[in-house]
């Protein structure tokens, strides 16, 4: 076969280099790169801006007024009773002015939704493990389940974790599509496909952990989804 | 090795976005377009990490990476929805060059090794040696070796079926 002969090899590799340096200088002079580089460098602006205004402001005491305005005498956020504190001077009940839950604090409320993530996550990862080119996949999914677990990930990183997992494992199916007839049998590949579903609805359900609980939105077929 | 200063990253970006454009076209077989937009975001997220990296553009190609697989399984997020500002790099929508793409006969080829040697070949390319390429790909630099041959012998035999295809569709 005229891949063996190292000759051809060479010189087929060697002008596959020159179409590739060809590409990168073809790409130099195609790409706008200053204006690249300044939406890139605005972008950097505008969040060193937040930050220093994060640092300048003092947030705290910013929050504490803005809910003093609402109910002077009645807000107390050192009671114990809180949220159910009642208390004003017509005995009227006062709940606590509603915040919307910011992206790194999941209600309390969802302790349910959460076991069932992980679950769902504890049972992809398994089924990954017996394919081989999965491993990156199982450390990204250790790596999702700890941070729900620790309530240390934010919606848009644990997102980013599923949608890291999910290119993971686009990985095994390319190597999976690529592999001899005797490995890609029916049920490797039936299961292949089945783990890309339940990442694709694990996906709904780890977005959905920073929604407000109601059990509606949560039940259902989700694979379906 | 870029550093901490927007100097520094001015001339890292101009020499980065290129070379991570044609890595992303060599190894997904991605369109100038979506490649050079995933070159762009990954070179945009470096800016914000850029203190706390050690190995700049192996980090940049994992962000390209990332991103492009991620728009690629994203069905909500598909390149045709990304807005003008999104993609500065292109001042138009006319950027293709079929003239271009027709010369380019052994890069498409590329795809179609497995997905390992498709990584090991465009290093290479780009002129990585084997010791860069192993710890970029946490590999052994035989493993690199061993890729690299069947790889080469591989990209061969499909360009010989390729120009086999050509002369018979001439005849």
């Amino acid at each position: 076969m005229s891949a063996n002969n190292p000759h051809e090899v060479d010189a087929v590799f060697a002008r596959l280099t020159g179409e590739y340096n060809d590409l990168v200088n073809e790409l130099v002079a195609e790409l706008d790169l200053d204006a690249g580089l300044e939406v890139a460098l605005q972008a950097q602006r505008y969040s060193e801006l937040v930050e220093e205004l994060t640092e300048e402001l003092d947030l705290d005491k910013g929050v504490n007024a803005a809910l003093d305005t609402l109910n002077p005498k009645a807000v107390d956020s050192q009671s114990p009773d809180w949220p159910n504190y009642t208390y004003n001077e017509h005995s009227k009940p006062v709940t606590r002015p509603e915040v919307k839950h910011s992206d790194d604090a999941r209600p309390p409320s969802q302790n349910a939704r959460v076991g069932q993530v992980l679950d769902d996550i504890a049972a992809i990862r398994n089924a990954a493990i017996p394919f081989t080119p999965s491993r990156r996949m199982v450390d990204t999914l250790d790596e999702l389940a700890n941070g729900i677990r620790t309530r240390y990930l934010s919606r848009e990183a644990a997102t980013e974790l599923v949608a890291r997992a999910q290119g993971e494992w686009a990985w095994t199916m390319d190597a999976l599509a690529r592999s001899s007839p005797s490995t890609r049998t029916f049920d490797a590949v039936e299961q292949v496909l089945n783990l890309a579903e339940d990442l694709k609805a694990l996906g709904h359900k780890v977005y959905l952990l920073w929604e407000p609980s109601t059990s509606d939105q949560w039940s259902g077929d989700w694979s379906r989804t | 090795m870029p550093a901490g200063s927007l100097a520094e990253y001015t001339t890292f970006y101009k020499s980065a976005v290129p070379q991570l454009t044609a890595y992303i076209m060599a190894v997904y077989n991605a369109s100038k377009r979506e490649a050079a937009e995933c070159a762009h975001e990954a070179l945009v997220q470096y800016l914000h990490h850029r203190t706390r990296v050690q190995h700049p553009m192996a980090w940049c190609r994992q962000a390209a990476k990332s991103t492009f697989l991620k728009r690629m399984y994203d069905a909500v997020e598909s390149f045709a929805e990304i807005p003008a500002t999104g993609a500065p790099l292109y001042q138009s929508d006319n950027t293709e060059d079929p003239d271009k793409k027709q010369r380019a006969t052994l890069l498409p080829l590329i795809a179609q090794l497995a997905p390992r040697q498709r990584e090991v070949v465009t290093l290479v390319l780009a002129s990585y040696s084997h010791k860069e390429i192993a710890e970029e790909l946490n590999l052994t630099e035989d493993v690199v070796r061993s890729n690299l041959r069947h790889a080469k012998e591989r990209l061969t035999e499909l360009y010989d079926a390729q120009r086999t295809k050509g002369s018979g569709e001439h005849q």
